[in-house]
């Protein structure tokens, strides 16, 4: 009973919600780069948010499945294949003994995969998200690899319900050239110029190639500083947008230090930062908008309303349990 | 009224952290009041609260905006801020290092020794002299940023970084000394390597050292040190 990996990228992991609790001696929380693919994914094969999947990028995923179960595929830049056969994302696809999964890159972008009873490796520290920069979590510390075998959970009880789940289109994120970002500004606006914030506020950026799963590098107008960018090292969140001395803005995400030592002009807000995340590096335009926390925190607590609310179970599955029932 | 009440200031960061902000820069005395906050922050918070993580002069605070609003949170620290007046005290908590000076175990310390006119016996003199304040941890897991540093000891950075340093290498770069968590690349002056293991994850206690401890380097020989 278990899936095994015949061929991966550098950049595939196996990541689940992140580890808490541990910034304080250093450790960075990890987990995916784009959560809300993430927890979508979980959803649509019955599992709660949380359960660890595999996340990928750039690079094709194919591996065998030797047990029955349910996956969806959902992010950007992949398509999913059972045996050839071409099948639908942000959907639950059920599988049998043998079955082939192939996933080609088809842009860049991230993508998640996940299992119904979910992905289980060893915890460390509390968690099973890959910090590979560190040699924890995920199969021996690793990013994935040709060869790895993993076990899944037991399913729910009901997971054999949401075979054909899917998300309405309205509620699949769409992956626009141009994209409007929510930014709360600050903590260090001392160390910009209003003309600097202005530019910041009023230009477009885009990803640079040389971006990863640490952070964002991005392209566009530099932002001059009032004073050199070095500030005491202090905690960093997922989004925060650091300034160099250059005036390069860089988005700090998911692998990011725990802690950090350059001023942040903002953070990018919770609700924001998936779109965010599957920017095409040199392509996607990107225009920041201030918002005030409240703003922010009401749009993200709506975004996870929706999704919890948004899995479709087709009417057929239903209806057979119904009528096994009556027997 | 506690003087201190009136100096702490709280920024948002995003819509899931909170910056609070102690001072602005590099005193034991503020550092031990950021040390004691994230400590009273995470006792019987409320749900939603998630950690606190202190630096040199502020505690970064998470939390679940799904729980708790930006407000809710301000007055959680303002009471927190009211029951810190009464033990603000560092914790005495001193951790040993012994550590092996120079040689393969310290590579770079004739140079450290050279471009400060000081013998390398003087530079392991100094370095072991003195108790070092933990003022936070970062950079990579269990890595503690330490201060009070003998200045006669700053060296600059190494110009071009090695590609690996081997955890428990003790270094040197500018006026901070430190000791490598986890081997990483790295640019500081390696003066020697200490044969404790500082991150651990299958350890009970996954980390040798906390926020907030003192730390001292006692001088070993390889010998001794089992290397």
């Amino acid at each position: 009973m278990t899936i095994e990996i015949m061929e991966t990228g550098p950049m595939a992991s196996i990541q689940d919600l992140g580890r808490k609790g541990f910034e304080r001696f250093g450790v960075p929380p990890s987990g995916p780069m784009d959560r809300f693919s993430f927890m979508a994914a979980n959803l649509l094969v019955g599992n709660p948010v949380d359960l660890a999947e595999l996340e990928i990028s750039l690079m094709p995923l194919r591996l065998c499945c030797w047990q029955d179960g349910l996956a969806a595929l959902c992010g950007r830049g992949f398509e999913l294949y059972k045996n050839g056969i071409k099948q639908p994302t942000w959907t639950a696809v059920s599988f049998r003994y043998g079955d082939e999964l192939f996933l080609p890159s088809v842009s860049s972008g991230w993508a998640v995969l996940a299992f119904s009873g979910g992905v289980i490796v060893p915890e460390v520290l509390g968690s099973k998200a890959t910090y590979a920069r560190a040699g924890i979590g995920g199969i021996n510390g690793k990013n994935l690899q040709a060869g790895d075998l993993f076990v899944t959970g037991t399913p729910p009880s009901d997971s054999i319900f949401y075979a054909g789940a899917s998300l309405p289109d309205e509620n699949i994120p769409e992956y626009r050239d141009s994209i409007k970002i929510g930014v709360v500004l600050g903590p260090h606006l001392e160390f910009f110029s209003e003309e600097s914030i202005s530019l910041f506020t009023s230009t477009t950026y885009r990803v640079s190639l040389d971006s990863d799963r640490m952070g964002y590098r991005l392209t566009g107008e530099t932002l001059p500083l009032l004073k050199p960018a070095d500030i005491l090292s202090e905690g960093l969140v997922m989004g925060a947008i650091q300034v160099s001395s250059s005036g390069q803005p860089m988005v700090m995400l998911a692998d990011r230090p725990a802690t950090g030592g350059y001023a942040r002009i903002g953070t990018v807000i919770s609700a924001d930062l998936p779109l965010l995340v599957q920017s095409i590096p040199g392509e996607t335009k990107i225009q920041f908008v201030p918002v005030d926390v409240e703003t922010a925190q009401k749009k993200y607590k709506q975004q996870i309303k929706t999704l919890l609310n948004a899995v479709t179970i087709p009417t057929w599955n239903l209806l057979t349990a119904f009528s096994g029932a009556l027997d | 009224m506690n003087p201190i009440i009136n100096t702490h200031q709280i920024h948002p960061v995003g819509d899931s952290a909170v910056l609070i902000q102690l001072g602005d820069q590099i005193d034991l005395e503020i550092n031990s009041l950021v040390h004691a906050l994230a400590q009273v922050l995470m006792k019987n918070a409320p749900q939603g609260m998630g950690e606190a993580v202190p630096a040199y002069t502020t505690v970064l605070l998470h939390y679940d905006p799904l729980c708790l609003s930006y407000s809710m949170v301000k007055s959680w620290i303002d009471d927190c801020y009211l029951r810190l007046t009464k033990n603000t005290n560092r914790k005495e908590n001193l951790i040993k290092i012994p550590t092996v000076y120079g040689e393969r175990f310290g590579p770079d310390l004739e140079d450290v020794a050279r471009l400060n006119n000081l013998t390398v016996s003087e530079v392991i003199r100094l370095h072991s002299a003195v108790e070092y304040p933990v003022y936070m941890m970062g950079f990579t897991p269990g890595f503690p940023y330490l201060g009070g540093m003998d200045t006669r000891l700053s060296t600059p950075r190494l110009e071009t970084p090695r590609k690996a340093v081997r955890a428990g290498s003790v270094g040197i770069a500018g006026s901070q000394t430190g000791i490598y968590s986890i081997t990483s690349p790295g640019g500081w002056r390696i003066i020697g390597c200490t044969p404790l293991v500082l991150f651990d994850p299958q350890r009970e206690t996954p980390f040798l050292i906390n926020p907030g401890d003192r730390l001292r380097f006692i001088p070993i020989s390889a010998q001794e040190a089992g290397l």
